[in-house]
């Protein structure tokens, strides 16, 4: 059995797009609404200045308090961008294991993703 | 591009994949351990928030942010043992210094007495403080619960 491996290439470029494209688009939105939580927070930092419930020590500490929560929300939400490509990737080859693995008349690309399966579903090590 | 190396490098990659999701799976101390600071946090700064002169001075409550820091502390640790991600470790990092900032707050509150609020902090500033951890906690507990759906 022969491979049509332009419209492979296309398959697995297609799924890799199409995930990225998702898992980016709810991490844009995940960073977009910290930035408004942000906003928000240093708005009402300086309201508390100009009332005179707070001075302005106490306003930059507060002000570091959430610029030290912004900065752990946003590297988490790199964390997950990093994982969401290597997922992208899998899911690509994924899409395409059943034609190469018949066409290769060997399963080579099957097998791997049944082990990622079962590590997937296995309890997690503490 | 011949099948043969179509194959391998298809192969090549799907072994590279599949070593690249081995840290990827769920790690349930990290979701525990960000959602144990989360918790603890919530509930301190909520009392905290209710307490009138002596007890809401940061010398009256400097054990519950040192069990923070401890607990914050324990994540941090954990993820460097084994997590080979620098920004989940960045993460960590920076809940930490949201806690000792928040304690830095606390102190600066505490040593003016003269004020309206005398020795506490202001109720907007703690529910300030209480947000900023609660979103940097949740945050890091949600690598996990989001990288573990595979």
């Amino acid at each position: 059995m022969s491979l049509d491996i332009a419209s492979l290439g296309s398959q697995i470029g297609t799924s890799i797009v199409a995930s990225l494209t998702s898992d980016s688009g709810k991490v844009r939105a995940m960073a977009l609404a910290e930035g408004d939580k942000l906003a928000l927070s240093l708005a009402k930092v300086a309201e508390l200045l100009a009332q005179r419930e707070i001075d302005g020590e106490e306003a930059a500490l507060l002000v570091r308090v959430q610029k030290d929560a912004s900065e752990a929300v946003l590297a988490s939400l790199a964390e997950i961008s990093r994982v969401a490509a290597s997922k992208a990737v899998m899911l690509g080859l994924k899409g395409v294991a059943g034609v190469v693995d018949a066409a290769s008349g060997v399963p080579i690309l099957g097998p791997l993703f049944a082990a990622a399966s079962a590590l997937a579903t296995a309890p997690a090590t503490t | 591009m011949q099948l043969p190396r179509l194959i391998m490098a298809l192969f090549g990659l799907a072994s590279l994949t599949c070593c690249a999701l081995l840290p990827h799976l769920a790690d349930l101390q990290v979701v525990s351990l960000a959602e144990k600071v989360g918790a603890e946090a919530s509930t301190f700064f909520t009392e905290l928030a209710a307490r009138s002169a002596k007890d809401c001075a940061l010398s009256a409550n400097s054990e519950a942010y040192v069990h923070l820091a401890e607990l914050a502390g324990a994540l941090k640790l954990h993820i460097a043992e084994n997590h080979g991600s620098p920004a989940l470790v960045l993460a960590s990092d920076a809940l930490q210094r949201t806690l000792a900032d928040a304690r830095a707050a606390h102190a600066a509150a505490s040593a003016k007495t003269d004020d309206t609020n005398g020795p506490c902090m202001a109720p907007a500033a703690i529910a300030l403080n209480a947000g900023a951890i609660a979103r940097a906690s949740k945050a890091i507990a949600a690598t996990q619960i989001t990288t573990g759906a595979q």
